[in-house]
Parts: structure tokens; sequence; C-alpha cells
């Protein structure tokens, strides 16, 4: 994964790279040339003033000779037709016992009478030097321009792009369940201004969906109610006629059984929608302390039952929560550690104000504890879950800031519910 | 015994109806908060057995309200639904003697229908009984052939809703619902009936009470002194 600034600024550097290394040996040599065509001229001017000082004055000029700009004169031998030539020749520079460029000049003159050999020579060198230092200078250049446009490209991109991560930090925080619409801010931009409108319809639609399949939920929930309670009580009301079988009594019996099971299914899954919209406003001071204690004595018979060893430290803790959240959350952890305990097992309950720790004999899970707080997710040592306590009891710690950890190790398993937020 | 019925689900309603006519009680019905409203303001009853959602305009919750200031002495049991723990403290604060969260099972509406009449009508010196048997519930006490019986409070729970669902099959789903309240139905295994009614039967039979407790092929028990 890139980001899209540096794909774009990759692409601006494989675009712009060669054209500034083409546009910059292309200006070097257009230096050159022109350089070059300078000297020559200069050169010609020369010859025609020599030419213009040689017809007046019959001799040649004095010219103070340097290492770069030398004029001398050689008799012209006999015969030799005259001729003028324009050439590139390297010279010896004494100074710095270097061979170096020149460039030369030969034409003919007439001088006492005789005929001359006139030689001018002008150094080139100065100009391979001009020639680097602006190739240098260029190179400088490209690159400072090079960077400074990488950096405006950056900045701009930077605050062109900012709406768009403000949308990504809003739709992070967006929550199905939130019953606020989701609002992203207007933005000038058409594209932007786009975005945020098709988000927030978008959004708007999903949240309308999901709370249809949250009210059909409860709505089937609802409906459900009746029509159970209704096979319980002809359960019943059959129950007591005396003409029945043993066996008829049986699988009315089991009959009555799905059907509770199939109520407390039922309950349980309006719970679970009720705790997901936050149905359960009502927050009252909870002493854990207490309320644990009492849910205690209410599994006493089942503790008795399994021949379970209880053995708990408690400390008193107070938080605000949901009267009943609290309750269920203790429930289900409590009523799961009994029912998955092994007969003569043990029960360590552990109250801290940072964490309430469930522990208790049980046989190895079939799959890893995490998944186990899934929906319809058991392990299959149990007998008759419906798979929704610990669904339920991860739902009540998420919303209120508790963490339940699950976890089994050497024969205990643990649940611990830790009141990190508080 | 005269009892107001007001429940919106015609077809729970007609079994309610059925099992208490059954138990000898008097039923009316209103299906709806109007109706049910007419019906207070027009005729005295004993208790009112009402549901919280209602349809036409009101709660049971208002009935309630209604009903308090009309006739104060009525017995009021409040059927909400379960997770509604609002509407059980609004209901109690209200004036509610009792309240069953549904799906409940009638045996256990006659017995806290049983309860709640004696409260209100017989004060405190009443007393139920059954063959050999004598319970003063206000005190708590139970007796047989005149001798005390010593009971831990599930067992004197127990023979109480025995004696209110007498000659009933009473599953044992049902007997540890009752004993043990709606979350009982996170618990998959219900032996411990078996040992509290083993006890409570043993501590009558060691009175010389007869043996009313009957088990009904391994689902329930029964408490009757009829021959089958």
């Amino acid at each position: 994964m890139r980001k899209l600034l540096q794909r774009t600024q990759s692409l601006f550097l494989q675009i712009a790279a060669p054209v500034f290394v083409l546009a910059g040996v292309a200006m070097f040599f257009a230096l050159e040339w022109s350089l070059q065509h300078f000297d020559e001229e200069k050169l010609l001017h020369s010859r025609q003033e020599i030419e213009t000082y040689v017809r007046f004055h019959d001799t040649l000029p004095v010219i103070f000779n340097s290492i770069d700009h030398r004029l001398y004169a050689i008799p012209q031998p006999e015969g030799q037709s005259p001729v003028s030539s324009l050439s590139d020749t390297s010279l010896l520079n004494p100074l710095e016992n270097e061979i170096e460029p020149f460039l030369q000049l030969t034409f003919p003159v007439k001088m006492r009478g005789k005929n001359w050999q006139v030689t001018l020579l002008q150094s080139s060198v100065e100009h391979e030097d001009i020639g680097a230092t602006v190739a240098g200078l260029l190179t400088i250049l490209f690159l400072l321009l090079f960077g400074v446009l990488l950096w405006v490209n950056r900045s701009v991109s930077r605050r062109v792009w900012q709406p768009f991560f403000q949308v990504l930090d809003r739709m992070r925080q967006f929550r199905l369940a939130d019953p606020t619409p989701l609002r992203l801010p207007d933005s000038s931009v058409t594209e932007f201004h786009e975005l945020h409108r098709t988000l927030e319809e978008l959004a708007e639609k999903v949240q309308k969906d999901f709370r249809l399949v949250k009210q059909f939920t409860e709505n089937a929930s609802h409906e459900l109610q009746t029509p159970l309670a209704i096979i319980q009580h002809k359960i019943d009301v059959l129950l007591q006629d005396e003409s029945l079988s043993e066996v008829q009594m049986q699988q009315l019996d089991l009959i009555a059984q799905s059907a509770r099971r199939m109520a407390r299914l039922n309950q349980t899954l309006l719970l679970l929608v009720k705790i997901e919209n936050d149905q359960f406003a009502l927050r009252e001071r909870i002493d854990w302390k207490p309320l644990l204690e009492k849910r205690l004595r209410w599994l006493e018979d089942f503790f008795l039952e399994k021949q379970l060893v209880l053995r708990t430290d408690l400390r008193p803790v107070t938080m605000d929560m949901n009267p009943l959240l609290a309750e269920t959350l203790l429930t289900n952890l409590l009523t799961n550690a009994v029912k998955h305990n092994l007969p003569g097992g043990t029960l360590t309950i552990r109250l801290s104000s940072n964490e309430l720790s469930i522990s208790n004999t049980a046989l190895p899970p079939t799959i890893s504890p995490e998944k186990l707080s899934g929906r319809f997710v058991r392990s299959t040592t149990s007998t008759d879950g419906l798979g929704l306590g610990l669904a339920i009891a991860q739902e009540i710690c998420e919303k209120n800031g508790f963490r339940l950890k699950l976890g089994f190790e050497h024969g205990l398993w643990t649940s611990s519910v830790q009141f990190t937020s508080i | 015994m005269k009892i107001l019925l007001i429940e919106d689900e015609p077809a729970l309603a007609a079994s309610m109806q059925e099992f208490l006519l059954s138990e000898g009680y008097v039923v009316e019905y209103a299906a709806d908060f109007p109706s049910a409203e007419e019906k207070i303001a027009l005729y005295e009853y004993d208790c009112l057995v009402v549901d919280v959602n209602l349809p036409g305009g009101g709660t049971g919750l208002d009935i309630l309200h209604d009903l308090k200031k009309q006739h104060p002495t009525t017995g009021v049991i409040i059927v909400s639904a379960r997770n509604a723990m609002e509407d059980r403290i609004t209901g109690l604060d209200l004036g509610a003697d009792d309240y069953l969260t549904k799906p409940f099972h009638l045996p256990e509406l006659n017995a806290r229908l049983k309860a709640i009449l004696r409260r209100r009508y017989f004060g405190g010196g009443m007393t139920i009984e059954f063959g050999d048997l004598k319970v003063n519930p206000d005190r708590h006490e139970v007796s047989a052939l005149g001798q005390p019986i010593d009971l831990t409070p599930k067992e004197y729970d127990l023979l109480l809703y025995f004696l209110a669902n007498k000659h009933r099959v009473l599953r044992r789903e049902i007997i540890a619902e009752h004993l043990l309240g709606d979350d009982v139905d996170q618990m998959d295994d219900f032996n411990f009936i078996y040992s509290h009614v083993k006890n409570l039967r043993k501590k009558l039979l060691a009175q010389g009470c007869t043996d009313y407790i009957r088990m009904v092929y391994g689902i329930g028990y029964k408490f009757t002194d009829r021959k089958s």
C-alpha cells in the first residue's frame, strides 16, 4: 500500500526527471555552440581590423600576446597560394603544462611587399570552463526547482486532501447502532461535496436498514412470546389429565422443555438486541460485592448438587451501571462457571477494583476461548446451553467499557471482567 | 373471589381465564385500556392481573394508578415483559402487590394470587389446612397433627407452592422457577429439586403426617390426598 501523494510524486518524478535532463543537455550544447560562434565572430572581426591596419601601416599591429590570445605572422613560402582557414587545434599551455584547446584562424596579408600568413589563436578553454560552470549551475538549479516543486506539491496535496482525512476520521468514529445520523462538514470543493453527500446518504440508508433489522428482531421476539406462553399453559392443563399414560406424560414434558428452551432463546435474543440498542438507560450505583454474594446464595443449590468447593476473595467495588445489566453479567458468568464445572470441582471468585475474575475447574474447551463469546458458539462439553451467555456478557462489557477476558489454563477456565475504564 | 384479567392477547387471556375459572375464581376480562378503565370504574374486584403493554391509549401502569385512587385495597399483579425492570419498579411503587414476567406458568400465577388474596383479605389470622397439615403463612409456621415442623425457607416455600397447586401435576422446571426465579432458566439441571422434595417429605413423615407428595413418572410431583 502506497500513499496517493507518494504515487503522484513518483509519477511526477518519472516524467519530470527525463525532461529536466534533456533540457539541461540541450541547453549545454546550445551554450557551447553560441560561445563557439561568438569566438569565431570575434576572430573574423580581428582579421578585418588587422587587414585594415596592415593596409595603412604596412605592419602588424602590436598586440600583447597572451597565453590565451596570440597573433603572429610568418612569411609565406613562394609558390604557395594564399589560403584562409578556421580550425580547432590544441596547444601546450606552458604555465599549467597542459594541452588546451584553441581556435585558430589563418589568413594571408600583403605586407612590405611580401606575402605573409597571419595566424590568430584564441584559447577556448574559458568556454569549456563556462560550459562546465553553467552545466553545474543548471544541475543545481534544476535540483532546487525539483525539490521546491516536490515540496509545493506535497504541501498543496496535504491541504487539498485535508477534508478527505477528516471524512476518514468521521467514518472511523461512525457507529451503526448510533441513532445520530452521520454529518460531514460542507466542502466548497465539488468532489468532496459529492463525496460527503453520498456518504451521508449511504450512512442514513445503512442505519435505517440496521434499525429495521433490529426492530424486526425485537418484534419477532415479542410476537413469539404469546404462542410460546400458550403452549406452556396448555401443556400445564393437559398434564392434569389423569388418563394420560406415562409415555404421553414424558412426551408432554419434553414438549414443555423445548417450549421453555425456545422461550429462553427468545428472551435472550431480545435482551441482546435491547443491550445493543442501549435500551437500559437507567444507571444506579452498583455495589458489586453484595450483588455477587446474593447471586452466590442463589446458586447454593447448584453448588450442593455438584459438590463444588467455593473460594472467594471479594473487596468492595462500586460503580455506576444499569442494575439489570450488572446482575445479568454476574448471572451469566457464574452460571457458566457452575454449569461447565466438574463434579467436586472448585470455583474461585476474586473481586477487586480492577477486575472480577471467576475461575472454575473444567474440561479443556474444544474451541479457542476467545471464540466462545461469539453468538451460538459453544464448546461440545456443554450439554444444553444456548451459546448466548458469553455473547451477552461480552456485549454488556463492551457497553460499559469493560474488557472480558476468557482463557483456559491448567484445567481451570477463567472469565475475567476488567473494569479498566472506570 | 373476583378477578379482573387485563391482557390484550386473546388466546393468552383465554388460557389464563380457563385456568382461573378451574381454580374457582370469578374471572372478568378486558382486552384494552378503555374497557379496563371502564370495568374498574364500574365494579369492584379482589385482584387485578394486568399486563403493562396494552392497546388503546394507556398502559397497565396507568390502570394501576387509577385503580389505587378508587379501590386502594384491591390486589394487583403486574405482568411485564422480561428485562423491563423499570416497569416492575414503577409498578411496585404504584402499589402493585407482585409482578410476573412473561411468559409465566399458570401454577405460578395461582400461587401469587393466593398469597395476595390471603394477605389482603384474611389478615394475620388465616391458616391453610390440608389433611394433617396446618400452615400459618404470616408466622411461617408449619405443623402436622399438631406437632410443629421445622422447615428450611426453601422447603417451606415448596410446601406453600404445593398447597396452592394441590392435586396438580407440577413439572420440575416449574418448581425450580418458583423457588429460584426467572434466572433459573440459565441452568439445565434441576436435580436439586429432588433433594428439597426428599427432605420435605422426610420431615413431614417424621411427624406422622400422611404422605401427600407423589412422584409423577420422573417429570415432576403432585401434592394430593386423592387416591389415583
